[in-house]
């Protein structure tokens, strides 16, 4: 009888535990959590994942989403440095060092890579898509992730090659990968996508990847894998390591990876005027003669969004149209000038250092002011040289005294109707010394021609004009100059210039790669561009060194008369601020807490 | 002499005896000397018996034939025709004593193998008194007198129930509800023991005295008999784990507002930092044994009434509680007092239990006391000329050095400088060019002391008042056979040292103000039914300045509960402000700033920073919040002996549920603010403008966070069993548990419950070999199915050598006691989140999206919202596991007089919820969307001595109590990615670990300053006067590669404290003294830096400490780099580095208290007040040694607030307690 109490009492207490367990050990509800499950139910949220990874793919070509910052401009030397807490600035002041920063976020990019391998690998599941679109979303995902490797390819090197998402358990040490192999793995995901995807969209789905979108990625592809940077023997710098010197360097310098240029360039081209699209060229003037329609043609090349664009062949598509969250129109606001509230862009101006790639309109060089001259010149004299320059700086560029001239007509793009200060400027400001920084040579206005009051730019991703370089740049390597500049001038004469004639092998390269900048401003290529020619100015002007901006005395500094011409006294050139270069900035450092996992080495230098 | 009248006595008494009373003393003469201890075991027979309605005579015959022992009594003695039944299986005979003779006023005696009966009558008493005409030899002096008395507590309440035998002797008597008793005794040399659970024991030799008065003082603290451990008591002879014990009278004493606060200093292996000086927000925060994690929660398990309180709400229940509802409060330290707790027992537990009602008529305790609080420490301003003289000096620098005139618009001119100087407005020669005034308003204006000129140190302005407080408690105890009760009421009311914030009917200071109640009621509903009920209330009411709009409005306080955060925006006034900004109030009127124009002879110091908000004015106008806060607790204990089964076994259950329940309002009203000048024509007169008024807004917040609501429920039900065997004593307990935590805004709205079996079984020998086995086995839902449950085992054991037969008895060591415990408990409070282990999440349509479609750019296109992986999950995430090795010694030395309790630790910590830095980026996840994973490893080891020395001389008695602890914890694991320098890393470093440069002197002269190294966190910008970090790496940079291990943590490694306690005749005197060391405490760039926006505040330390190099030639001491404006941390001498770390070691004067007890005096008697006490106290009294107060701050501040400090308060209070 006591042990059978005894027993029943520890019986009621565990069974007592055991049946409460649902009462004091709950669980949420988690029916209405998202899951894998949740995203791959359907096609609409299946996009949803898919139109996140398209934002990601192509804004961080033009804009580094991940840190304080703007556009590529500052760290390209095509805009200023900004101000202190900016990406330009920092990633230049501290030495671009592998504990603060780089433009290329390395962790973003796998994260990015995940998302798109997990689109992939489930979109099968989605029950209301059909095969064909998940087909085409399988391409858009190998599409975008031939962009992120593309972009890691042009900025680190050789890097760890993933092509599945990963569950925790799994073994993740994986190296870097030799630069050929990472080449060999992007140009197959670029086969891969070119293969799937379809030649255009709906226009409700306009912004997708095309099968031309890859061509011209692919192009870019080879033509970094060609240029000298890479295509060499031996790399800029040696890895600590040698053994590891093929992450950065092919290890011989092979022709031939021009000629993969011009085949993949001409290919894209083909498919390109197959869909009616080529560079817009509406003056009627003919080959080898200056567009008299330049302005408007590349106005409307780089600002048009939508297929009335036929140059356009893929293009950032947000839209964004507020100032003050996280839109574009936050970090690259040109259009708001006009309003009061342009937020971090004020310091932005295009330095002279860069001013002097673009030529007067009949193009010859122009004569700006030169650091050491005995006087200041007129302000008048700025105004005039301004209004001399190549319809592509006067679409690109608003400065003190001069309207911008990408919205003739609106007097909210006018000096006068500008609400911010154009210039480096002060009532006192003497020659030659420095007033400030950042307001440069002129205030940049690309993307927003005939914009009115649209405040978020139009980002061309690839277009033709960049396929026509290609080509321009591969057969003048490869020695074939007529067709180079057969070319380039399809460029030059569209931008309303006349014919390029040079055929000294190395001189024309210098007018090519000027071609690439002036026609490419802000479009996020010349940094790595400048690199992988390895130019030998890049550390003393192009990216480093001395930054030249001019320097303004006026005779007021009300805000609504600053940028009046009848207000600038005179300008001269001065050196805003300078800049170390460091020969392991080539490429870009992989974050040192990577590194220090042991599991990828470091770029030389850091 | 004395023998002759003792002889006649004896013989009187005699005659009355029968001659059946005479063989009766001659049936136990033979044996009388015999061993008594031996003799007691006869009671201990069992026996079956059936009677009905038989005689108590026959009874006692028929008991006496079947046991075989026999009882000696007189017919006549006892009312043996009583008619009684009795049928029993296996009864002893001490039973039949307790439930048959007893009640019929019988007692007993045991005299070798026979028990003689006895009615209660003295001289009816059969025993012993007989024998002494027999043996009628000296050395067998009998017991011929009774010795009375009453026994007392220590406020002088009878207390019933005291067992008061004869010392190696067999007389007792037990006292009744007036706490009287009666006892024959032998000679003057017998000893009287006064013993009960709840008492000291004490021992009385009894001497020439017939009527002795004993005083018994409660057993608690060091000198316990009784410990409250987990899941019930124990012996303190028995212990084997780290327990300590605290007093609640040292808790009373301390005129605190949270009981947390009070504990420091108490407890070895207690410590704390404490958070804000604030009324309502003083609580602090308390570690045990310090800090074994880097991720879980620190906080120890708090238990009240052997209710666990929930972990998301540890400390809330007990730091609202009234300290003199506290009877004891127990702090487990080892794994083998902690592990029944199981998963919440890693950081120790502390227990706490409430007063209960006691055998005895009521008595009423009435105490109050009253007192004024003021900043203990006060940070201090410099004065408006040596603030304008740095000034000066830090724009200079920037022209001089750095070629940057930006801040010229602030430098003071001489003119300025004099009126500084001279707390004037005007010079002499201004005054005299007023040609428009009399001579005498020139001599007036002459005389007139500065209105925008002026020099005021804000923190003495705002902070520089005295607060008041006042307690008041009234309790009931007392308790009859069947319901014992214990009331409480209790009010404590607290303002805080703000002054200059009253205004017509407004007091905006913070206060607090607090109603408790308590009832514990102990109900004998039947027999062997013990039910416990326990009803607790607290009613907090906090207010104070800064409403929840206001807050936001002055800089993202959004939670009104979040006093601290609300003190930040005034706080933050302060630091933005400098002495000579406009006063708050000039005649009545509220200023606001000035009406002159910046820069105008009305205004002349405008645009050189006069116009800041003024933090008084700020206070006025910001409104004012309350929050009232409701906590209501109830249990009910139902215990049920169930010695019919079998002996020593019982069973209980407990249920408790505590509410609690917060609402936020506030009010604004409009107050009249004016701005001012001096009067244009006569300076001598001030003009005000303004002054509108409208009307009041209150808000209530109704967002959750603000009303917030939450409930606990909590259960349990066990199985006690405790029994001895000859000289084996077990005790086991088997125990179920399960609560429940709900808060409505719960993210996953499920409520957090926790379940769980506790099992202990205790063995020991003589109270010589002790082993101890504990076990808890419990689970929450955090962890997932399979996952949930886990099984913490602790095993201790003790031995006692002192008892040992080889063991030489002295003086000089009468008792050792050595212990060993070894076990494992767990931490569920992981990093604050729940849930870890469900699948990975997504965030659906509310990331990033895109926008698709042909639009031309006249109009965006149709976005469509994106979606993305969100957190990943961790199936197997689970609880951090403690591994705790424990070794003790309890030593009592020197006649007892010194008692010594020290303790060896080591708690090795793992399973620390963790995200792997280590992994690869290639995995593809964010750091914050990693699953975390248990794989952290630290360690902690250290001390805790306690010792405690107890005499007296003549009649000061006194004792003394030092405790010292020591902890040191290292990180072993966090998966963390090693750094290229191993001083960058922290595994291996303590947890708390402060990290930054390591700085090395000044930048003294151009040559120091041209070859140092590029600091890149000010972009290389660097001036002589500039701290000099070292480059540790030797790069030639200062960066993140410098970044070093520097000081000590926060919460110091080391706590001492020494307690006095000294009574003579009726005063009593104690101080508690305590101490830290190896702590260290960051000052903040909110503190450190100066002129912040150009204008802010300049601390006194700052002024006489700053470089200059007139100081670096003259060799001067040298404690603040060179002035510089609007101080960042992108200020080369900002970075966070040692030399901004300053040493918060103390000694304190923590608490001193001297009171007297008045003697009971008739007239007192007359008022039927038994008791009435009289004393002051002071807190936070003195303090020596402490680096920290040259800054103006408390040493026991916690420097997590950032730069906003509540200075902690110094306290004085007088009380009195009367006792009815």
């Amino acid at each position: 009888m006591k042990k059978l109490m005894f027993g029943l009492m520890i019986t009621f207490i565990l069974l007592g535990m055991y049946a409460c367990q649902k009462t004091f050990l709950q669980q949420p509800n988690v029916s209405g959590n998202v899951s894998i499950s949740t995203i791959f139910s359907n096609s609409l949220n299946a996009t949803s994942e898919l139109l996140n990874a398209y934002q990601w793919a192509f804004g961080q070509q033009y804009m580094n989403q991940s840190n304080t910052g703007v556009c590529m401009g500052g760290i390209a030397g095509e805009e200023s440095r900004g101000y202190s807490w900016q990406f330009a600035y920092t990633c230049y002041a501290t030495g671009l060092n592998a504990t603060t920063t780089s433009w290329v976020n390395y962790g973003i990019t796998y994260q990015q890579v995940r998302e798109l391998c997990i689109i992939r690998e489930n979109i099968d599941q989605v029950p209301d898509m059909d095969a064909v679109t998940k087909g085409y979303v399988k391409a858009e995902c190998q599409g975008m992730m031939a962009q992120w490797y593309m972009l890691m390819f042009k900025d680190f090197g050789g890097v760890p090659l993933v092509n599945h998402s990963y569950v925790a358990t799994d073994n993740m040490n994986i190296p870097r990968a030799s630069l050929q192999q990472t080449l060999t793995f992007t140009e197959k995901l670029c086969d891969s996508a070119i293969a799937g995807l379809p030649d255009s969209w709906p226009a409700s789905q306009f912004g997708r990847l095309t099968k031309g979108a890859v061509m011209a990625l692919k192009a870019q592809l080879l033509i970094f894998a060609a240029r000298p940077l890479f295509n060499s023997s031996t790399p800029y710098l040696s890895m600590s390591d040698p053994a590891n010197n093929n992450m950065i360097c092919f290890g011989n310098t092979d022709p031939k990876r021009w000629d993969s240029v011009v085949t993949a360039s001409n290919i894209a081209l083909a498919w390109c005027k197959s869909q009616g699209l080529d560079v817009i060229n509406t003056g009627g003037a003919g080959v080898g003669k200056p567009n008299p329609n330049a302005l408007n043609d590349y106005g409307m090349a780089t600002s048009l969004p939508g297929p009335t664009n036929t140059e356009l062949i893929l293009n950032y598509q947000n839209q964004n149209n507020s100032v003050v969250t996280s839109g574009p129109g936050f970090y690259y606001d040109m259009s708001a000038y006009w309003t009061a509230s342009r937020y971090d862009n004020a310091l932005m101006g295009t330095p002279y250092n860069f001013l002097k790639n673009y030529l007067k309109a009949d193009g010859t060089e122009q004569s700006w002011p030169q650091l050491g001259d005995q006087a200041p010149r007129p302000g008048s004299d700025y105004v005039t040289r301004f209004k001399q320059m190549e319809p592509r700086w006067l679409a690109d560029h608003a400065g003190p005294g001069c309207d911008a001239a990408n919205n003739p007509g609106d007097a909210k793009w006018t000096a006068a109707g500008w609400n911010q200060t154009m210039s480096n400027s002060s009532l006192t400001a003497v020659f030659p010394q420095t007033v400030a920084y950042g307001n440069g040579c002129g205030t940049n206005t690309k993307f927003y021609w005939h914009a009115g009051s649209r405040v978020w730019p139009l980002f061309p991703i690839y277009r033709v004009a960049e396929l026509y370089l290609n080509l321009a740049e591969a057969y003048n390597e490869q020695g074939q100059t007529a067709l180079a500049l057969q070319n380039l001038n399809v460029v030059h004469n569209r931008a309303g210039l006349p014919s390029i004639t040079i055929t000294d092998q190395a001189a024309l390269r210098t007018a090519i790669q000027r071609e690439w900048a002036v026609e490419f401003y802000l479009e996020s290529k010349r940094y790595f561009d400048v690199k992988h020619w390895k130019l030998p100015t890049i550390g003393t002007d192009i990216l480093m060194g001395n930054r030249l901006e001019f320097q303004f005395l006026v005779s007021s500094t009300a805000a609504a008369s600053i940028n009046l011409p009848s207000n600038l006294i005179s300008y001269w050139n001065a050196v805003a601020y300078t800049w170390l270069w460091n020969p392991r900035m080539m490429l870009e450092p992989i974050p040192q807490g990577e590194v220090n996992k042991l599991i990828v080495v470091q770029n030389p230098g850091y | 002499m004395k023998k002759k009248q003792q002889l006649v006595a004896f013989l009187m008494l005699a005659m009355k005896i029968t001659i059946a009373q005479l063989l009766l003393a001659t049936i136990f003469i033979s044996s009388l000397y015999a061993n008594g201890a031996y003799s007691q075991k006869i009671v201990e027979k069992t026996f079956s018996i059936s009677a009905e309605n038989v005689k108590i005579e026959t009874l006692i015959k028929e008991v006496q034939k079947a046991t075989k022992v026999k009882f000696s009594f007189s017919n006549s003695s006892i009312q043996s025709d009583k008619i009684v039944s009795y049928n029993v299986k296996n009864k002893k005979i001490i039973d039949f004593i307790n439930d048959v003779l007893i009640p019929n006023g019988i007692n007993y005696t045991i005299v070798n193998n026979s028990i003689v009966l006895y009615v209660e009558k003295v001289e009816k008493k059969i025993v012993i008194t007989t024998s002494s005409i027999i043996d009628n030899t000296e050395k067998a002096m009998p017991p011929d007198r009774t010795v009375k008395g009453t026994v007392l507590d220590e406020k002088g309440n009878p207390i019933q129930g005291v067992t008061v035998t004869v010392k190696n002797g067999t007389s007792k008597d037990i006292t009744d509800k007036n706490g009287k008793f009666s006892i024959k005794v032998g000679d003057k040399e017998t000893t009287l023991v006064f013993s009960s659970v709840q008492y000291t024991p004490v021992e009385k030799i009894i001497g020439e005295s017939t009527v002795l008065n004993i005083t018994l003082k409660e057993s608690v603290g060091v000198l316990s008999d009784v410990v409250v451990v987990a899941f019930g008591t124990t012996k303190k002879a028995t212990l084997t784990g780290s327990v300590s014990t605290i007093s609640p009278t040292d808790v009373v004493s301390s005129p605190v507002a949270s009981i947390s606060q009070a504990l420091i200093g108490n407890s070895p292996g207690l410590s704390g930092m404490q958070q804000s000086g604030e009324p309502g927000r003083s609580s602090t925060n308390i570690y045990i044994r310090g800090i074994s994690t880097f991720s879980g929660s620190t906080n120890p398990l708090i238990v009240i009434d052997g209710v666990e309180q929930p972990a998301e709400q540890s400390m809330t229940q007990l730091n609202s509680m009234d300290a003199n509802e506290i009877e004891s409060m127990t702090v487990l330290k080892d794994a083998s007092s902690t592990a029944v707790y199981g998963i919440r027992a890693a950081n120790g537990v502390i227990i706490v239990t409430t007063k209960r009602g006691k055998l005895g008529k009521p008595v009423l305790s009435l105490s109050a006391n009253f007192g004024a609080n003021q900043a203990a420490n006060l940070m201090k301003g410099a004065n408006s000329y040596d603030y304008a003289l740095m000034r000066n000096e830090a724009v200079n620098i920037y022209n001089n050095e750095q070629n940057n005139t930006s801040w010229n618009t602030l430098l003071f001119t001489p003119t300025d400088l004099w009126k500084f100087q001279n707390n004037r407005d005007y010079t002499p020669a201004e005054v005299s060019a007023m040609t428009n005034l009399t001579p005498a308003q020139q001599a007036q204006l002459n005389n007139s002391p500065a209105l925008y000129y002026r020099s005021t140190d804000w923190w003495k302005e705002m902070f520089g008042g005295t607060g008041l407080q006042q307690q008041y408690n009234l309790t009931v105890r007392g308790g009859t056979d069947k319901v014992k009760y214990f009331t409480s009421l209790g009010y404590f009311n607290q303002g805080d040292i703000l002054q200059g914030i009253t205004y017509g009917n407004n007091n905006k200071g913070s206060f607090l103000s607090r109603a408790n109640f308590r009832s514990n009621f102990d109900i004998e509903a039947a027999k062997n039914v013990t039910i416990s009920v326990n009803i607790a209330g607290q009613f907090n009411n906090y207010g104070g300045p800064g409403t929840y709009l206001t807050g936001t409005a002055n800089g993202g306080n959004t939670n009104p509960t979040d006093w601290a955060s609300r003190y930040k925006v005034i706080e933050q006034d302060i630091f933005e402000s400098n002495p000579f900004m406009q006063p708050s109030v000039i005649d009545g009127h509220i200023i606001s700033g000035y009406a002159g124009a910046a820069g105008s002879s009305y205004n002349p110091l405008g645009i050189k920073g006069s116009g800041q908000m003024n933090p008084i004015t700020n206070v006025l106008t910001s409104g004012e919040g309350l929050i009232y806060n409701t906590m209501l607790s109830g249990s009910a204990k139902i215990k049920y002996t169930m010695d019919f089964i079998t002996k020593g076994l019982s069973v209980h259950g407990t249920a408790n549920y505590d509410d609690n329940y917060t609402k936020y309002v506030s009010s604004t009203p409009s107050i009249p603010t004016y701005t001012y000048y001096r009067d244009p024509v006569n300076p001598n007169n001030i003009d005000f403008f303004g002054g509108a008024q409208s009307y009041t807004t209150f808000a209530t917040a109704n967002t959750y966070n603000y009303n917030t609501t939450w409930h606990k429920f909590y259960l349990d039900a066990g199985i006690d069993y405790a029994r001895s065997f000859g000289n084996h004593s077990i005790t086991a307990l088997l125990l179920g548990k399960a609560s429940q935590y709900s808060i409505p805004v719960d993210n996953y709205n499920t409520p957090s419950g926790i379940m769980g079996l506790v099992g202990r079984i205790t063995y020991n020998y003589k109270q010589k070999y002790l082993l101890e086995y504990n076990v808890g086995y419990n689970g929450t839902e955090n962890f997932a199915q399979g996952h949930r449950f886990g099984f913490f085992p602790a095993y201790s054991f003790g031995w006692v050598p002192t008892s040992e037969n080889f063991f030489p008895k002295n003086k000089w060591v009468t008792y050792i006691k050595l212990r060993a415990s070894y076990g494992q408990t767990g931490n569920d409070q992981i990093n604050g989140r729940r849930y870890l282990y469900l699948p990975n999440t997504y965030n659906l349509n509310n990331q990033n999206g895109y926008y698709l479609g042909s639009g031309n750019g006249s109009a965006p296109n149709a976005y469509v919202a994106g979606s993305n992986e969100g957190a990943n999950g961790n199936p197997s995430v689970t609880w951090e596991r403690a591994e705790t090795y424990n070794g003790g010694i309890d030593l009592r030395l020197i006649k007892d007089k010194l008692s010594v309790t020290a303790d060896v630790f080591r708690q090795n910590r793992n399973n620390i919820l963790t995200t792997l830095a280590t992994i690869s980026a290639v995995y593809g996840v964010s750091g914050g969307n990693i699953p975390p994973v248990n794989v952290g490893r630290t360690t902690n080891h250290g001390y805790e001595v306690s010792a405690t020395w107890t005499d007296h001389i003549n009649k000061l008695g006194y004792s003394l109590t030092g405790q010292v602890s020591y902890n040191h914890s290292v990180i072993l694991y966090q998966a963390e990615v090693p750094n290229p320098y191993d001083w960058m890393n922290r595994t291996g470093k303590p947890i708390g670990q402060y990290f930054g440069l390591r700085s090395d002197g000044f930048y003294n002269t151009p040559q120091e300053l041209a070859n140092r190294a590029f600091n890149s966190y000010s972009s290389g910008q660097t001036v002589m006067g500039d701290i000099r970090y070292k480059d540790l790496n030797g790069d030639g940079i200062i960066n993140a590669q410098d970044m070093a291990p520097i000081g000590f943590r926060n919460l110091p490694e080391y706590a001492y404290s020494l307690r006095i306690r000294l009574n003579y005749k009726g005063f009593d005197f104690t101080a508690l003294f305590n101490g830290t060391a190896n702590g260290d405490f960051y000052i903040q760039n909110g503190i450190s830096g100066v002129f912040f926006k150009g204008f802010g505040t300049v601390y006194q330390w700052q002024y006489d400490g700053v470089w200059t190099p007139d100081k670096v030639a003259n060799h001067q001491p040298i404690s603040y780099p060179r002035p510089e404006i609007n101080t960042t941390g992108n200020s080369a001498n900002f970075i966070t580095s040692d030399f901004w770390l300053k040493s918060n070691n103390f000694i304190k004067l923590k608490n001193a208290e001297i009171g007297y007890t008045f003697p009971r005096t008739a007239a007192l008697k007359k008022a039927s007040i038994s008791g009435i006490r009289v004393y002051v106290n002071g807190d936070n009294l003195l303090i020596f040694n402490a680096p920290l107060t040259k800054y103006g701050i408390d040493p026991e501040t916690t420097d997590v607030n950032s730069a906003y400090i509540f200075p902690i308060t110094r306290s004085f209070i007088c009380g009195v307690n009367i006792q009815f």
